[in-house]
């Protein structure tokens, strides 16, 4: 009760513009770029790729109404660690009261310690700072790749933000990778099934699958509900190649990299254009 | 001889009977005394209850007002509501519609969005509506590497320092 009040008390004061509340006032509302943070995970090093990744979200609704949305995903990672995502975002709901397309370009390069987020519409630049790679301050750590792997992994950028909480009767069984139990005590998660060693696009991927069963009566389902989840992940490249998670709550939401290629990919796509702005983004937000 | 002996009897009983009243008065002031000022003790007996009890009420309110005020310090640290290094504050994750899929990695994207979207999350009211339409809030949304938004939350930026 007490941090329902708080939780009120504190958007009353957003809802109001607290003093320091930065408000811009444009015409209509609409969603805009201040900043994107570098993937949470390590810096992977001597295990260049490039691939296309694509993600789509299939919904069947209970009136045979069906909703597919697709997204697609370009990624490059050079030999240095560098990586280059140029990235559409879905699934904001809420969020953005007309479906808008959120696209971006990160280049984030441990080895500059710095993070690029390109605007393509502005063609603006937000810089901002990122952890150096410990190669890049002489050392040289052991990788912290699994057995088998090939990848030279570095240290973690930064660590992953706790997952979000589930909602009652939604969300059950967010967790940041995976792998771990079901954040839902009420729910039934089994332990990851592996599913051996398969290629796909060329890499070897090793899979597991995790169930997890909502039972009867948990949200006032008259038979139990099964989520399932089936990831494909590379152990030589430290990515994940394919995966499938269905719920029949929110449907199915299937991704799968493509046009997989080893190569170094050019210098030039880790370099911000010569025709951009570049804007610090720290001092921008202190603004 | 019996007539001198009728008087006699007669006179002491009459002494016999002024002695009785005599000895009874003084019994009955005292007895009307003693319930006088029993009667006084015990009214203020119940004043000085009545008191105790206003001294504790104030006590319990006063105390109320403390442990609440402690408590409202104490709420600054409360793990829904967090402090960035830069000093703003922000909301706890809040779900999105795919927000139980799970990801490998991840990265935080800062949006300006409309202040209309806290709106859904039922950080504001609908009726606010009219009156922010042309207002944005920072809001930082998590994103899995298959480009699905997990979560968002939302910031309010650090107090500008004083002129």
């Amino acid at each position: 009760m007490k941090q329902t009040l708080l939780l009120a008390a504190w958007a009353m004061a957003l809802a109001t513009g607290a003093a320091a509340q930065e408000t811009r006032s444009r015409g209509p509302a609409a969603i805009d770029f201040v900043a994107v943070e570098p993937p949470f995970g390590p810096v992977i090093r001597d295990s260049p790729y490039s691939g296309e990744a694509t993600t789509t979200v299939t919904q069947v609704l209970a009136d045979g109404t069906r909703i597919e949305r697709v997204t697609v995903t370009r990624v490059y990672r050079d030999g240095a660690g560098r990586v280059r995502r140029e990235q559409t975002v879905i699934g904001l709901g809420g969020l953005v009261p007309r479906e808008e397309e959120l696209s971006f370009v990160l280049i984030v390069d441990p080895v500059a310690a710095v993070s690029y987020t390109l605007d393509p519409k502005a063609r603006t630049a937000r810089r901002a700072g990122v952890p150096a790679i410990a190669g890049n301050r002489g050392g040289s750590p052991p990788p912290r790749s699994a057995p088998g792997a090939r990848a030279n992994i570095m240290d973690p950028l930064a660590p992953p933000p706790p997952p979000p909480p589930p909602p009652p009767g939604i969300g059950e069984g967010v967790n940041a990778r995976g792998r771990g139990q079901s954040p839902n005590p009420g729910n039934v998660a089994n332990a990851p099934q592996p599913l051996g060693t398969r290629q796909i696009e060329g890499l070897e991927a090793v899979g597991t699958r995790r169930v997890e069963v909502i039972p009867v009566g948990r949200i006032g389902n008259d038979r139990p509900i099964e989520i399932t989840d089936e990831r494909w992940e590379s152990p030589a490249l430290s990515i994940l190649v394919q995966s499938r998670h269905s719920d029949p709550r929110t449907g199915i939401v299937e991704y799968r990299l493509a046009s997989v290629s080893r190569a170094e990919p050019s210098h030039d796509l880790f370099v911000v254009p010569s025709d951009y702005t570049i804007i610090e983004a720290r001092n921008e937000e202190r603004r | 001889m019996d007539e001198q002996r009728n008087r006699l009897i007669g006179a002491l009983r009459d002494i016999a009977r002024e002695d009785a009243a005599a000895s009874l008065q003084p019994g009955a002031a005292l007895l009307a005394e003693f319930r006088a000022g029993y009667r006084a003790r015990r009214l203020s007996g119940v004043a000085r209850a009545i008191g105790l009890a206003i001294a504790a009420t104030l006590v319990v309110l006063i105390g109320t007002s403390l442990w609440l005020a402690a408590r409202r310090l104490a709420n600054i640290s409360d793990p829904r509501l967090t402090s960035t290094p830069l000093g703003e504050v922000t909301t706890a994750f809040l779900q999105l519609p795919y927000g139980a899929v799970p990801y490998t990695t991840a990265q935080i994207v800062r949006l300006d969005v409309p202040r209309a979207s806290m709106i859904p999350f039922g950080l504001i009211t609908a009726d606010a509506a009219p009156y922010i339409e042309t207002q944005t809030v920072v809001a930082e949304v998590l994103v899995g590497e298959d480009g699905l938004a997990r979560a968002v939350r939302f910031v309010r930026p650090a107090q500008a320092p004083a002129p």
